[in-house]
C-alpha cells in the first residue's frame, strides 16, 4: 500500500512538473483582453503568430481580431491611445512631431531584423557589389556591368513605385543624400483596360538589378532564377542579417507609449517577444531574429 | 490505484502524448485545402497534351430551376437546382452539393458566423447586426459536361460607418460522374497548371502594385503580407466564359484582401494552348443528358493581352483623340486592316474639314477574335463648330485579313435573309421608324459582328445620316439553327 502511494505521488509530481515545463512562459491572454495592436502590412503575419501563441488560439481564430492599418495610421492610433502596441518600421519625423505635440513619448523596441537586399539573374556573373557601387548605379554614374566586374552590357536598374514601402526604404537606407536616376518605365494595363506609364517592375534578365526587403524575397514564387547579391562581400541570410554583418540592415519594431506601467500587458508582451521562445516564433513566421 | 509498473509507464506515456498535443507550434500558413476527398481521380487516366485549340464549347442541355428563399427584400437568398441528367443519382448528388453550398453561406449573413476576414472582428462593435444581405448561388459555366457553380454571400454591418463584406465559394462538377475536379484538370497533362496559375497571380500582383496609386476601387485590392509561395492543387476556383478564375480569400493568408474575396482570371486563350476544357470533359458520343446537346458558344478572348492605347494630339488645328484596343498577338494582316480603316477615316475628316471647320476628332478602334474570326469595329466622331457627326463601322475578317461576307457564315442553300429581314423589320418598329425592307437590300444595308452566342447586326450609317439613331439587333446562332451555320466547323 505504501509502495503504491509513493508511486502515485511520483506520478502526480511528474504530471505537475511536466505540465509546468510544457506551459509557455509568455503572458496569457484571451481574445477579449488581448492588447489593441496595430501595425504595418509587413508585420501582419508576425502579429497574428504572436496573438495565436499568446491566446492559445489557432491562426484562423485570431486572424479576424488582428487589424493593421499600415504604418502611419498605426503610429497615429498609438499616439491617440487607440492602440496599445504597434509593430512597425521606425517612426518618421512627422510621427515623432505628432507624438511630441500630443505629449507622448514613444518607446521604440527592435524585435525583428530586416535587410535591404539586391537581386539579379542567376546568369549574371556579378556576385558582389559594394554599397557605394550600388549607390552609384542608382545615381546613374555606373551604367555598365563591366564597371563592376560583369559583362559589357548596360545595367537595367529597376526601382519601385514612389511612396511604396520598399522605395522609401531604398531612399533612406541606401541612397541617403543621393538622388536616384529616373527609373525604367513600362506601360501597364490599369483599371478599365487603359494603358498607363508606371515605374517598371523588376524583370529578371541577366543585365537587371532590383531590390526588395529580405522577408519578401525568400521563398517567393518564381524566384528560382533570382540570386541575391553580396554587399561589401557579405551574402544576406538569416545569420548575417541578425548579426549585422550584412551592411544594409534595418528592423521592425514594437512601439509602445513610454508611460506604460512596468508590469503592463504590452510590456510583458514585448518581453516575451524578445525571449528565446518569442524569437523562435519570429523565425518560424519567416522573419529574422533580432538577437 | 496503480497495480503494476506497466500501468505506470502507460500513464506517463499518455501524459507525455497529451502534453505534446498541447504544444502550440505555429504553422503560419497551414494548407486549408488539405482534405478534399471528392476530387475526381478518374480524370487523370485520360492523358492530354498541348497544343489544344479551343474555339467554342457545347452548352449542357440542363434545366436550371432558380429557388428563391428570400426572407425579405433586405435579406435575399437564391440558389438553383438542376435537372436533365440521365443518371438521377448523379443529379441528386449535385443538387445536394449545390444546396449545401448555399446553406454554408447562411451563417455569414445572419451574423451567426463572423466573415473569415483578417481584422473584421476588431472593427465591429459588440452586438452589431447585419442590416442587409444576399446569398446567390449561380452557375458560372455550364458547358462541355462541366458545371461550375459559385456562391456569393454579401452583407452590410451598419455602425458609425457601413462595413461591407463578401464571402465566396465555388464547386466544379464533372457532370458525367457528379464528382468535383481540381484546378489541374483544367490544363493538359504536360502543362504545370499550378505554375501557370501562380504566374497569373504574380502578374496580377505586379500590375496592381504598379497601378495602386491609380486604382480607386476600395473593394478591389490584393496586397502581399508575406512571400507568395504558390497555390495548392485544392485552391478555390470557378470557371466562367472568360476562363479559370481563382478565388483569393482567407485561405490565402499571404494576401491582404480587406473584407472581400478577390479573383484572378486565367483566360482560356492564355499560355501555350494548354487548356483542356473540351478534351478533358466533353465527348460528343456520350449521352449523359436527357436532351441532345446542340447549342454551341464561342469563347471570348476579351481582356486577354489587351490594352487600350490612347493618344491625343493636335494636327492642322484639329484636336485628335485616338484609341486602339487590340490583342497584342493580333495577326499582322488584321493590324493592317485596322490601319486601313483608320486611313479611310482620316481622309473623310480631311474632306469634311475642307467644307467646314473641324474642332475635334475622336477615333476608337477595337479588334477581338471570336472562334476563327476577328471582329474589327471603329467609331468616328467629328466635332464641328455647330454640330457633331459620327459613324460606326463593323467588319468581320478571317485570320488572313480577308473580309468575311454574311453568306460565308451559312451553309449553301440556307435562306438566312428571311430571318434577318424579319428581325430588321421588328427593330424598325421598335425604334418607331417605318421602312419597308426590301430583302434584296438587307445585305447592303447591314453590317455585322460575331459574338459568343449571337450575331449582332448594325444598320449602315455614314456621316451624313448620323443624326438618326442606328438600328441594332441580334439574332442568336440557335435561331438560325446550328446545322445551318458553317462557323463552328473550323
Amino acid at each position: 500500500m505504501k509502495k503504491q502511494l509513493s508511486l502515485m505521488t511520483i506520478v502526480i509530481l511528474l504530471i505537475v512538473s511536466l505540465f509546468f515545463v510544457y506551459q509557455d512562459k509568455g503572458p496569457k491572454f484571451s481574445l477579449d483582453n488581448y492588447p489593441k495592436v496595430d501595425g504595418s502590412t509587413v508585420t501582419i503575419p508576425l502579429s497574428e503568430a504572436i496573438a495565436s501563441k499568446l491566446t492559445g488560439r489557432s491562426l484562423e481564430e485570431v486572424r479576424p481580431y488582428i487589424l493593421h492599418n499600415k504604418t502611419h495610421e498605426a503610429y497615429v492610433n498609438l499616439i491617440n491611445k487607440k492602440a496599445d502596441i504597434i509593430f512597425v518600421t521606425s517612426p518618421s519625423a512627422e510621427e515623432l512631431d505628432l507624438a511630441n505635440e500630443k505629449g507622448v513619448v514613444l518607446e521604440v523596441i527592435p524585435i525583428v531584423s530586416e535587410a535591404f537586399v539586391f537581386l539579379t539573374h542567376t546568369e549574371n556573373p556579378v556576385n558582389n557589389l559594394t554599397v557605394e557601387q550600388i549607390r552609384q548605379i542608382y545615381a546613374g554614374n555606373i551604367t555598365n556591368w563591366s564597371e563592376v566586374g560583369g559583362y559589357d552590357v548596360p545595367i537595367i536598374a529597376y526601382q519601385r513605385p514612389v511612396n511604396s514601402g520598399s522605395q522609401t526604404g531604398f531612399l533612406e537606407l541606401v541612397m541617403k543624400d543621393l538622388t536616384p536616376m529616373i527609373p525604367p518605365m513600362e506601360r501597364v494595363v490599369a483599371e478599365m483596360g487603359a494603358l498607363i506609364d508606371a515605374v517598371a517592375a523588376y524583370n529578371n534578365v541577366p543585365d537587371a538589378i532590383g531590390y526588395s526587403y529580405f522577408y519578401f524575397v525568400v521563398d517567393m514564387w518564381g524566384n528560382e532564377k533570382v540570386k541575391l547579391l553580396e554587399v561589401n562581400g557579405v551574402y544576406p541570410n538569416h545569420e548575417t542579417i541578425r548579426t549585422g554583418e550584412y551592411p544594409i540592415k534595418t528592423s521592425y519594431y514594437a512601439v509602445i507609449r513610454e508611460d506604460e506601467p512596468k508590469d503592463s500587458k504590452v510590456r510583458k508582451m514585448v518581453e516575451w517577444i524578445l525571449s528565446e521562445e518569442g524569437q523562435s516564433l519570429v523565425e518560424e513566421a519567416g522573419y529574422v531574429k533580432i538577437k | 490505484m496503480l497495480k503494476s509498473s506497466k500501468q505506470f509507464i502507460s500513464i506517463i506515456f499518455l501524459v507525455l502524448l497529451s502534453l505534446m498535443g498541447c504544444s502550440t507550434a505555429v504553422d503560419v500558413f497551414p494548407n486549408p485545402h488539405s482534405n478534399n476527398n471528392s476530387v475526381n481521380n478518374e480524370l487523370s487516366k485520360k492523358e492530354l497534351y498541348a497544343p489544344i485549340e479551343i474555339s467554342y464549347v457545347i452548352d449542357n442541355p440542363l434545366e436550371i430551376e432558380n429557388i428563391d428563399v428570400s426572407e425579405s427584400d433586405k435579406h435575399q437568398r437564391t440558389y438553383f437546382q438542376i435537372s436533365g441528367l440521365v443518371d438521377k443519382t448523379v443529379e441528386n448528388t449535385i443538387n445536394q452539393s449545390i444546396k449545401s453550398l448555399f446553406e454554408q453561406m447562411i451563417p455569414y449573413t445572419t451574423g451567426e458566423k463572423l466573415p473569415p476576414f483578417r481584422g473584421i472582428a476588431s472593427v465591429l462593435p459588440k452586438g452589431i447586426t447585419i442590416s442587409d444581405s444576399s446569398i446567390t448561388v449561380r452557375p458560372q459555366f455550364n458547358s462541355n459536361n462541366v458545371l461550375s457553380v459559385m456562391a456569393n454571400a454579401y452583407g452590410t454591418y451598419i455602425s458609425d460607418r457601413n462595413i461591407y463584406f463578401s464571402v465566396s465559394d465555388a464547386i466544379n462538377f464533372d457532370l458525367r460522374t457528379g464528382e468535383t475536379f481540381s484546378i489541374e484538370a483544367f490544363f493538359t497533362d504536360d502543362a504545370n497548371g499550378l505554375s501557370l496559375v501562380n504566374d497569373a497571380i504574380t502578374e496580377e500582383l505586379t500590375r496592381l502594385s504598379l497601378t495602386s496609386s491609380m486604382n480607386g476601387d476600395p473593394y478591389s485590392y490584393l496586397n502581399l503580407v508575406a512571400p507568395f509561395k504558390g497555390i495548392s492543387a485544392n485552391q478555390k476556383f470557378f470557371i466562367s466564359n472568360s476562363g479559370l478564375n481563382v478565388i483569393i480569400d482567407h485561405n490565402n493568408p499571404e494576401f491582404e484582401i480587406g473584407f472581400f474575396n478577390q479573383r484572378v482570371n486565367v483566360p482560356f486563350f492564355s499560355g501555350n494552348r494548354q487548356i483542356a476544357i473540351t478534351e478533358r470533359f466533353y465527348d460528343k458520343n456520350s449521352t449523359i443528358f436527357i436532351k441532345e446537346a446542340v447549342n454551341k458558344r464561342f469563347l471570348h478572348d476579351f481582356k486577354f493581352n489587351k490594352g487600350i492605347d490612347r493618344n491625343s494630339f493636335t494636327k492642322n488645328g484639329i484636336q485628335w483623340y485616338v484609341s486602339k484596343e487590340r490583342a497584342e498577338d493580333l495577326p499582322d494582316k488584321l493590324i493592317k486592316a485596322m490601319d486601313t480603316l483608320q486611313a479611310v477615316q482620316d481622309k473623310k475628316v480631311s474632306v469634311i474639314a475642307q467644307h467646314s471647320p473641324v474642332l475635334s476628332v475622336e477615333q476608337t478602334f477595337n479588334a477581338n477574335h471570336i472562334g476563327a474570326y476577328y471582329n474589327i469595329s471603329s467609331y468616328l466622331y467629328i466635332g464641328r463648330t455647330n454640330d457633331m457627326v459620327g459613324e460606326t463601322v463593323n467588319y468581320v475578317y478571317y485570320e488572313d485579313g480577308e473580309l468575311v461576307k454574311l453568306e460565308d457564315l451559312f451553309v449553301e442553300g440556307y435562306d438566312y435573309l428571311t430571318l434577318i429581314s424579319q428581325a430588321l423589320e421588328q427593330a424598325y418598329k421598335e425604334n418607331g421608324r417605318s421602312k419597308a425592307t426590301n430583302i434584296e437590300d438587307v445585305k447592303e444595308n447591314l453590317m455585322f459582328r460575331m459574338e459568343d452566342t449571337y450575331i449582332s447586326f448594325f444598320e449602315k450609317m455614314d456621316l451624313s445620316s448620323s443624326n438618326q439613331s442606328q438600328i441594332i439587333f441580334h439574332i442568336p446562332y440557335q435561331q438560325f439553327g446550328f446545322n445551318h451555320l458553317t462557323i463552328f466547323d473550323n
